[in-house]
C-alpha cells in the first residue's frame, strides 16, 4: 500500500509522528507560534514509543483551542489513528476528506464553525487529503513523501495519488453556467450518482456539489416496480357490507397497537414509536445497529453540539424499555419520575416507566408509555 | 437560503412539517418554457442510503399519472440537503388561500384531493400526509402535494417540531397508535379535512398550542366530534371516514370523492 505523505506547497506547517498528520495553514506572523505549540503537542503526544491515543490527542487540541485567543490560531487539521482509534479534529477554513478500505467517505469541513469539527473514527482511514476549504487548484508535489517531522506545506495527500483537481462531472456547481447542467436522461435508471459530499449541518450548500434525478416521465420504471421500497398495507379496495355508524361502533382498536410500548417525545414535540430499538445521537447513523437495521436512528442535536454522534440506546427487552449510554462524551441522564438526576455510567441499564426523562447535552426525552396511556384511555 | 442545484429561490412559500417550500426559477437542465416551480428542501439531514429510498419512492408517485396530483420534475440532494422540485401552484391552499373561497369551492377542492389520493392507493403509495395545507388550489381544481415522506428521515417519528401538532387532529389515530399508514387512514385524514372546510372548526376542538404530548393525549382519548352544524347528509359522510376501526371506513377515496360531489350538488341546488 502506497503510505506515503505528499505535501501540497505553500505557506504552512505540516506535521507527521507516526499514524498522526497535522496541517497548519499559516495566514499571519501570530499563527506561527500557535503551531509550533500544535507541534509540540504531537511530538511529546504522539510518538509511538509513548503509548499515544487518538482521543486524548484531539482533547489536548481542543485544550489549546479553548485556552487561546480566536485570532492566534490558525486553521489547523489533525488526521491521527494510533492506539487502536482515530480521530479527526478540524478548525478554520480547512476540509478533510477520508476514505475507508470499504469504500466509505467522509468529509469533514471546519468553515463557518465557531469552534472545532472533531470525530472519532472507528476504522483507519486507507487514504485522506487534508487541504484549504476552496483550493481546488492545488496541486500535490507527487515527489514528496514525508515519513515523521515537520516541514512547510499548506495540505497533504495520504495513502493515494492525489486525484485531479477537477471537479467531477455529476457535480455541477451553480456558479458555473453551462457546465455540465444537461438534463439528465429520463432513460437512466434511478440510481443515485456518486455522493454529493456531505456538509456540516447549517452550512449553505450553495456552492457543493449535488446530486439529481429526474422524475420526469420514466418508461423504464413501471410504476409498481419500486414498491420493493414503497408497498403499504393498503388494504383491499374492494371489501363490501354495511356501513355501521359512528355511533354504534365502539369498536376497541387496542388490536391494532401490538408490539408498541410508548413513545419517546424530544422536547421540541417529536415523538418516536417505541416498537423498535433506537440510538439517539447527533448522527446515530454511524452506529452499527443502525446502519444494520438492529435499530432505528433517533436524531437529536443540540446547538452546542453537547449531544456525541452516538450518544445514547434504548432498547426493547420484552415488555421493559431500557436506557443506557452509548458511550457520549457528555454523559446521559436518566429521572425517573419525581425522582432525581441521575448519570448512567458505563454499560449500567437503567428501566424506564411512564415519566421518565433522559437528557443528554442540553436536550430531553420523555418516555410515555402504554400502561398509563390506556389507563387514561379506558 | 438563496437556492439549491441551481435553483434560485424567489419567495418562501411556506414553512411546512419537516422543511420548507420555496417558489424558485429552475436551472436551466429543466428550462422547458416552464415557468416558475416550488422547491421542498427538508430540514433533516439525509444520508445517501436514505436519499435512495427516498427517490424510489418519489419516483412511484411521479409516475402516477394523475390530474388531481401535484406535478414532480427532480429529487436531488446537495451536501445532505434533500430536496424536490414540483409544480408551481400559485393559488394557495385550503390552509391558505391566495384568494377567498367559499365553502362549495372548498368541498370541491377536497373531492379533487379524494381522488388524487385514490391515484396514488391504486399505485400502492399511502399519501400519509392529507391536511388542508396539503391541498392546493389550482385553475384545474384542487391538487394534492407534498406526500408525507416522514417515515425516511425519522423511522418511528410520528410527529416532528411543533409545527406538526397543528396536523395531529389530521393524523388518524390508529396510526398515532402505531399502524402503518394506508388507505383508511388516508381516509381518516380526508374526512378530517373535509370537516374543517365545511365547519370551519377541528374534530377535536382547539388542540392545546405548543404542547405536543397534551395535543396527543386529547387525540388519543377523545372521540372525534363531528359538528352539529352539519347536515345529517353531511355528517354521514364525515363519520363514514372516521370510523374508529379502518375495516369499517369507506372503502376507497373515490368512493369518498362521489360522496363529497352529492354534497356540492345539493349545496348547490339548495343555494
Amino acid at each position: 500500500m502506497d503510505d506515503a505523505l505528499r505535501i501540497y506547497p505553500g505557506p504552512g506547517l505540516v506535521a507527521r509522528f507516526g499514524d498522526t498528520t497535522l496541517v497548519a495553514v499559516l495566514k499571519e506572523e501570530r499563527h506561527e507560534i500557535f503551531a509550533r505549540e500544535l507541534v509540540m503537542v504531537l511530538r511529546t503526544m504522539a510518538q509511538p514509543s509513548l503509548d499515544p491515543s487518538a482521543v486524548r490527542l484531539a482533547r489536548r487540541l481542543a485544550g489549546l483551542l479553548a485556552l487561546s485567543d480566536a485570532a492566534d490560531a490558525p486553521a489547523f487539521a489533525m488526521v491521527s489513528y494510533v492506539g487502536g482509534g482515530g480521530a479527526v479534529f478540524v478548525h478554520g477554513d480547512v476540509e478533510v476528506h477520508l476514505e475507508f478500505a470499504d469504500g466509505r467517505t467522509e468529509w469533514l469541513s471546519g468553515r463557518g464553525v465557531l469552534t472545532w469539527v472533531d470525530r472519532a473514527l472507528t476504522d483507519r482511514p486507507a487514504a485522506f487529503r487534508i487541504l484549504p476549504v476552496g483550493t481546488p487548484d492545488l496541486v500535490a508535489d507527487a515527489e514528496s513523501d514525508l515519513r515523521a517531522g515537520v516541514v512547510r506545506g499548506v495540505g497533504v495527500a495520504f495513502g493515494a495519488v492525489p486525484a485531479p483537481p477537477s471537479p467531477r462531472q455529476d457535480a455541477q456547481r451553480p456558479d458555473e453556467p453551462g457546465g455540465s447542467d444537461t438534463p439528465l436522461a429520463a432513460t437512466e435508471a434511478p440510481v443515485v450518482s456518486p455522493p454529493a459530499q456531505p456538509g456540516p449541518a447549517g452550512s449553505r450548500p450553495l456552492n457543493q456539489p449535488f446530486t439529481v434525478v429526474s422524475l420526469h416521465s420514466r418508461p423504464d420504471v413501471p410504476p409498481r416496480t419500486a414498491l420493493a421500497v414503497a408497498a403499504l398495507p393498503l388494504g383491499p379496495a374492494e371489501q363490501t357490507g354495511p356501513m355501521p355508524d359512528l355511533d354504534e361502533d365502539s369498536a376497541s382498536v387496542d388490536h391494532l397497537m401490538e408490539g408498541r410500548l410508548g413513545w419517546v417525545v424530544l422536547d421540541d414535540g417529536a415523538m418516536y414509536v417505541l416498537d423498535a430499538d433506537y440510538v439517539v445521537g447527533r448522527a446515530p447513523y454511524l452506529s452499527p445497529p443502525v446502519q444494520t437495521g438492529a435499530a432505528r436512528p433517533l436524531v437529536v442535536d443540540d446547538e452546542e453540539h453537547t449531544v456525541s454522534r452516538v450518544h445514547a440506546k434504548i432498547t426493547l427487552n420484552r415488555l421493559a424499555v431500557v436506557v443506557a449510554d452509548a458511550g457520549s462524551a457528555n454523559g446521559t441522564f436518566v429521572a425517573q419520575p419525581a425522582g432525581e438526576w441521575q448519570r448512567l455510567v458505563d454499560d449500567a441499564e437503567v428501566t424506564v416507566t411512564d415519566g421518565t426523562r433522559l437528557m443528554i447535552g442540553g436536550r430531553t426525552l420523555l418516555f410515555q408509555l402504554d400502561d398509563a396511556d390506556t389507563a387514561t384511555a379506558s | 437560503m438563496n437556492g439549491i442545484a441551481s435553483y434560485a429561490f424567489l419567495q418562501l412559500l411556506g414553512v411546512g412539517d419537516h422543511g420548507q417550500v420555496h417558489r424558485a426559477r429552475p436551472p436551466a437542465r429543466l428550462a422547458d418554457g416552464g415557468g416558475d416551480m416550488a422547491v421542498k428542501v427538508f430540514a433533516a439531514s439525509v444520508p445517501e442510503e436514505v436519499f435512495g429510498r427516498v427517490v424510489a419512492e418519489l419516483s412511484v408517485v411521479a409516475a402516477v399519472r394523475s390530474p388531481y396530483l401535484v406535478g414532480l420534475h427532480e429529487v436531488g440532494l446537495q451536501a445532505q440537503t434533500c430536496f424536490y422540485a414540483m409544480e408551481y401552484v400559485s393559488a394557495g391552499s385550503l390552509a391558505a388561500p391566495a384568494a377567498r373561497t367559499d365553502r362549495v369551492a372548498a368541498m370541491r377542492a377536497v373531492s379533487d384531493a379524494a381522488r388524487g389520493a385514490h391515484d396514488l392507493h391504486e399505485a400502492g403509495v399511502a399519501h400519509r400526509a392529507i391536511k388542508p395545507a396539503n391541498i392546493l388550489l389550482s385553475d384545474r381544481g384542487g391538487v394534492l402535494s407534498d406526500p408525507g415522506l416522514a417515515h425516511f428521515f425519522a423511522p418511528g417519528v410520528t410527529l416532528t417540531g411543533s409545527a406538526a401538532i397543528h396536523s395531529l387532529e389530521y393524523v388518524d389515530p390508529v396510526v398515532l397508535r402505531g399502524a402503518e399508514p394506508s388507505r383508511a387512514s388516508d381516509i381518516w385524514s380526508l374526512g378530517a379535512t373535509l370537516h374543517l372546510v365545511m365547519t370551519g372548526q377541528g374534530l377535536f376542538g382547539q388542540l392545546p398550542d405548543g404542547d405536543a404530548v397534551g395535543a396527543l393525549r386529547t387525540v388519543l382519548t377523545e372521540a372525534p366530534a363531528v359538528s352539529a352544524d352539519l347536515t345529517p347528509d353531511e355528517s354521514k359522510v364525515v363519520r363514514s371516514c372516521l370510523q374508529p376501526d379502518p375495516a369499517h371506513r369507506r372503502r376507497t377515496a373515490v368512493d369518498v370523492a362521489g360522496r363529497i360531489d352529492e354534497l356540492v350538488d345539493a349545496a348547490a341546488a339548495e343555494g
